[in-house]
């Protein structure tokens, strides 16, 4: 991972520690499986959603906000990474 | 990049698949002993249903929509509510949810239903709406009356002398009666046993109002909901002056709580007063609370409230959908009365 996808790591992982309790109780790896786990639910896709898109300026459509972007803090960084690149 | 589609639900040939779905995520309820009633049994239409599937085809989520006849103030319209929700734990990433809640949208789209409604028991389920822009339309929320103490001075107190006990439950029965003192009727209050006949139908006919939605409750539905119901029995409780129906309660009971799952008729200060009063003497010596949900701005929250129930949570919000720019749309965005009790909320 390069330095710019270091640092969308990062804030996307303190904004899960920060939102969501079950993440805290847990060594929360980039991997680790979001959705199944249960540290996100529909509410919490929600509120990830909102500050990916305020944070990052960046628009997700519905049909973005599926388990292949979400799933895990990997794939919400490679998906903003690819949104990104989009729009530049 | 749309990986996943919608297509709609067989109940011949996908039963299977649909069951198991919801037996996965739902688990609390036995949905095979239910299925041929509630989507192939109701007498308003056979249930809309949607799967959510993965690009293999395989099914990772559902949602149903239940045809319900409603009055929208003197008018009778086909409705649907949303039910049987479920999606995968995998697959709860918003999206799969939102393009089944969109699909839930199509009958009322197509003209088919003059709207649909969906009863969120909690704020997660908000989420396909919060992100469509959708607002509750109302707000349905949970009322209690403490009828014994037993099991809350044990659980707080630890206490196992029957004295406290039997004096709490002394004070609550006296508070009860208390209240109860104007209530002297000339009601006849009786259970009612067996089938809900024409009668039922000419109350909930005589009693439509403008700028009101609820459900019809006419003796076919009534008998479907109430005596047809595979998972639960339910006790009725009539009220009769000189032998006319002029109210009915509808009860369900647990171990220890007595839900009122619908109250409904004419005359309704003193019919809800007759038929709670008779409610809470029935069951005082064996349940500890009697239970309701009611619409925020339902007339029956001041009868409860004058009865000695309390507001405890909210339960639910209704949100609604209608084609929009519609007349209908116009008219549930103007506020209109949700006299919305479980009956309405429960699929």
């Amino acid at each position: 991972m390069n330095m710019a996808g270091n640092h969308l790591n990062s804030q996307i992982r303190a904004f899960i520690l920060e939102k969501f309790p079950l993440a805290r109780k847990q060594q929360l790896k980039n991997s680790d499986a979001l959705l199944e786990s249960g540290i996100l639910d529909s509410l919490g896709v929600l509120d990830l959603v909102s500050f990916v898109e305020r944070e990052f300026s960046i628009a997700v459509s519905d049909d973005e906000l599926v388990p292949e972007n979400f799933h895990t803090i990997d794939r919400i960084v490679a998906f903003i990474e690819s949104k990104s690149t989009r729009t530049t | 990049m749309t990986t996943i589609f919608v297509r709609p639900v067989d109940l011949e040939s996908d039963s299977q698949e649909l069951l198991s779905i919801l037996q996965t995520n739902l688990p609390d309820l036995p949905h095979a002993r239910r299925f041929d009633w509630l989507y192939r049994g109701n007498p308003d239409g056979p249930a809309w249903s949607w799967f959510i599937c993965e690009p293999s085809g395989r099914a990772v989520g559902v949602a149903s929509l239940f045809p319900r006849s409603m009055w929208v103030g003197d008018k009778r319209e086909m409705c649907g509510q949303v039910g049987d929700f479920a999606v995968a734990a995998s697959h709860r990433s918003l999206g799969p949810a939102l393009l089944l809640q969109r699909a839930t949208f199509s009958p009322v789209e197509r003209g088919e239903l003059a709207f649909c409604y969906d009863c969120p028991p909690h704020q997660a389920g908000m989420s396909t709406f919060r992100r469509l822009g959708m607002r509750p339309n109302c707000r349905i929320d949970r009322y209690a009356l403490p009828m014994r103490v037993d099991v809350r001075v044990r659980k707080n107190m630890g206490v196992t002398s029957p004295i406290p006990v039997a004096l709490g439950n002394l004070l609550l029965r006296l508070g009860r009666r208390w209240r109860n003192k104007g209530g002297t009727s000339s009601l006849e209050v009786g259970e009612h046993v067996g089938h809900f006949g024409e009668e039922f139908s000419q109350l909930d006919v005589s009693l439509q109002r403008a700028n009101v939605i609820r459900g019809r409750r006419t003796g076919t539905v009534l008998n479907w909901r109430y005596r047809e119901d595979p998972l639960q029995r339910y006790e009725v409780l009539t009220a009769r002056r000189k032998g006319e129906l002029t109210a009915f309660i509808v009860l369900k009971t647990t171990n220890q709580v007595v839900t009122i799952v619908d109250l409904f008729g004419t005359g309704l200060p003193e019919s809800a007063y007759s038929l709670l009063a008779s409610v809470s003497e029935r069951y005082e010596r064996s349940h500890q609370t009697l239970e309701a949900h009611l619409a925020a701005e339902s007339e029956l929250v001041g009868y409860f409230s004058n009865m000695g129930f309390r507001l405890r949570s909210e339960a639910a919000r209704v949100v609604a959908y209608a084609k929009p720019k519609s007349e209908m749309s116009a008219l549930l965005q103007g506020s209109p009365i949700w006299a919305f009790n479980q009956a309405e909320i429960r699929v």
